[in-house]
Parts: C-alpha cells; structure tokens; sequence
C-alpha cells in the first residue's frame, strides 16, 4: 500500500489520493448497501446494459442473482441500442429520476 | 440533541490535503451516529460501527469465507460486550456485511428477521454499518488511523415508523418508501425529484439512513444531481469523472457486486 500511495502521488498528486481514498470508501459502502438490501438493478440501466454483463463475465457473480435475467429479446434490443446509450437512457428513465 | 460528550472529529492533522467539506460529513455523521436512532438507542448504533470495524478481525468470518457456502458453518460468533449490546442476529449482519459482501443474500435478512429483528432495525443496521465502512476505507487507504468512535447519546430510540401504505415491498429484500411517496417530513430524500433509482431508495424504510448516506455520497463521490450527469466534471475535485467511475468499476469487480 504504501507503493501505491507513493505512485498515485508522484503521477497525480496527494489531493488526487485523497479523492480516490474517498471513492475507494465510497463504493465500499455502495456495493454493500446494494447486496445486502438484494438490489435488483434498475429496468432502464438493464436494457441499456443487456449483454454487457456477459461480455464482462459477471453473470457468475453470486449476486447477479438480485436481477432476474431480462428475456432475450430485450437483451438483444438493449444492445443495438446501446451505441445511444446517452440518449436512451433520458428516453427510458422516468423524467426527473436520478 | 447534540452531543457534548461526541469527541471531535478532524483530520486536519493528516499529512493529505482532505478537503474541509469531506471533513465537514465525516464530523456530522459521528455526531449522528452517536444519537438515538429510530429503531436503535445511541449505544446501540456506536456498538453497530465497533462491530463493523471489529469483523475485520474475526476468527469466525475468516473460516466463513474459506467454506464453499457463506452458511457451511454451523458456528455462531462468540459475543463481546459490545456486540451483547446488539445481539447475536445483529452481530452477524454486520460481519457478513463487511467480511463476505459478494456472497450475501435473503437468508441474511431473512434469519434476522426471525431472531426478531424489525426491518427498520435492519436497515438502520445496514446503513451505520456501510456508512462507518465508508469511512474507515477512506482512512485505511489513506494509510491513516482510524478515527476513535465518539460517545453514545443517552436515550431510547425515537421509533418512528414509515406507513405500511408508503412502503414498497418485494422490489429488494427489506422495503423501501414507495417511489412517490417521499413526500411531508420525506419530501427531501429524492433531492426534490419525483423519483429515486434502487440504490437511493434502499435505505429509505429509515429515511435518517437515506439522510445520513446523502451526506456522505456528497463528499465522496457525487450529489443525487451530479451522479447521472456522466460529463460532467465534478467541480473541486482532483480526479475526473473517468477515473471515479474507473475506480468505482475495480472496487466493484473486487467486491463482485453486479448491481
């Protein structure tokens, strides 16, 4: 650890360690608070995301099981629509959602 | 009620530049910690936060983790004086919690449940659990010590209650508030959006668990405003938005979270 810090200083500087530290923490507590609430992931960002959770291998993951596998129509649809995905996403989220 | 006993909070003697409004929410959540909850007394959630940190070193959750199945022993963690505070149900939750997070699953909520734990309760466990994590990984990866806990504030918990007819039940394991019902003493949890995605609403069956994780995401990542707005470089910030979102992709990789 102690290299790390030292690398991540010397090529970005110590504020740039601290704000990663603290994304570090961040997501610590997010991937926690998602899996032991059985979070399901979100229907918008499921289709938009549909097939790349193959590609990345994390279907395997013990907790792919809080999100039931969308039909394969779907996952074909969200990844043809995935080049727009920016745009698809304002189109499939329900307005002012965040 | 403030506490006069919570000790200050302050890392501006730390070697690293830590921005004051990180400072800021890390002193406000100790503050917070150390009262009353809804569901747990003051002692009861600074015990939770002890625990949290004591399951790093767990004889118990190690073996755990070796075995096939997160449930292939049938062994229960020999309880300190703090987690007597808590008990036997709530002591579990936060080791599985902190120690095996990619194998967690129903049977976690569901077993505390029928130790008799409520869903607020669990919740609220959950949150101190993650925010304290939070915390201390902040410090941990900064090379630091760990800030002490501060002191309990005296007095039983406030039990209020989210409406049955507000709840949203079977979309996760514990209920959420309804997506429109953030409204009256919640209209502030979505931000004043009509709406909230899952990670937002978990915690909201105890809407001060919301509050207390609002403060925090703030500092450390984003704001509910700032978070869909991929674009968009954070401002005050010494890493762009690539690389926190990089970096959120590797801790989620290493935590094998899919959501």
């Amino acid at each position: 650890m102690p290299e790390a810090r030292a690398a991540v200083i010397h090529r970005l500087g110590e504020a740039a360690l601290v704000d990663a530290a603290g994304v570090i923490g961040a997501f610590q507590r997010m991937n926690r608070l998602a899996d032991a609430t059985g979070l399901p992931v979100d229907k918008p960002l499921a289709v938009l995301t549909a097939g790349l959770d193959d590609e990345l291998g994390i279907q395997g993951f013990y907790t792919a099981q809080h999100s039931k596998r969308l039909p394969w129509v779907v996952r074909k649809l969200g990844q043809i629509m995935r080049p727009f995905g920016s745009v698809m996403m304002k189109v499939l989220a329900p307005k002012n959602d965040v | 009620m403030r506490s006069e006993t919570a000790p200050a909070f302050f890392l501006d003697d730390s070697p690293y530049p830590i921005r004051e409004g990180v400072l800021e929410a890390y002193r406000e959540l100790w503050q917070r910690f150390s009262e009353p909850g809804d569901s747990w007394t003051g002692a009861q959630r600074i015990a939770i936060a002890q625990e949290s940190r004591d399951a790093k070193d767990c004889d118990l959750c190690v073996r755990r983790k070796q075995q096939l199945s997160p449930y292939g022993l049938n062994e229960s963690h020999v309880l300190s004086d703090n987690g007597k505070l808590i008990g036997a149900a709530a002591v579990d939750c936060v080791h599985r919690i902190v120690t095996d997070p990619a194998r967690l699953s129903r049977r976690m909520v569901e077993d505390a449940r029928s130790s008799g734990l409520s869903d607020e309760q669990i919740v609220e466990l959950i949150g101190i659990t993650c925010v304290t994590m939070a915390i201390d990984e902040h410090y941990r990866a900064l090379g630091l010590p760990l800030a002490p806990l501060p002191e309990p504030v005296p007095g039983p918990p406030r039990g209020r209650r989210i409406a049955e007819d507000r709840q949203e039940i079977g979309t996760a394991y514990v209920p959420m508030l309804a997506r429109d019902s953030a409204v009256g003493d919640e209209a502030d949890l979505w931000s004043g959006r009509r709406t909230a995605i899952h990670i937002i609403r978990a915690l909201s069956l105890v809407p001060d668990a919301l509050r207390d994780l609002t403060i925090l995401s703030n500092e450390q990542y984003l704001t509910l405003e700032e978070a869909p707005a991929f674009a968009l470089q954070p401002e005050g910030r010494a890493i762009d938005r690539l690389q926190m979102e990089l970096l959120a992709t590797r801790v989620s990789q290493v935590n094998e979270c899919f959501y």
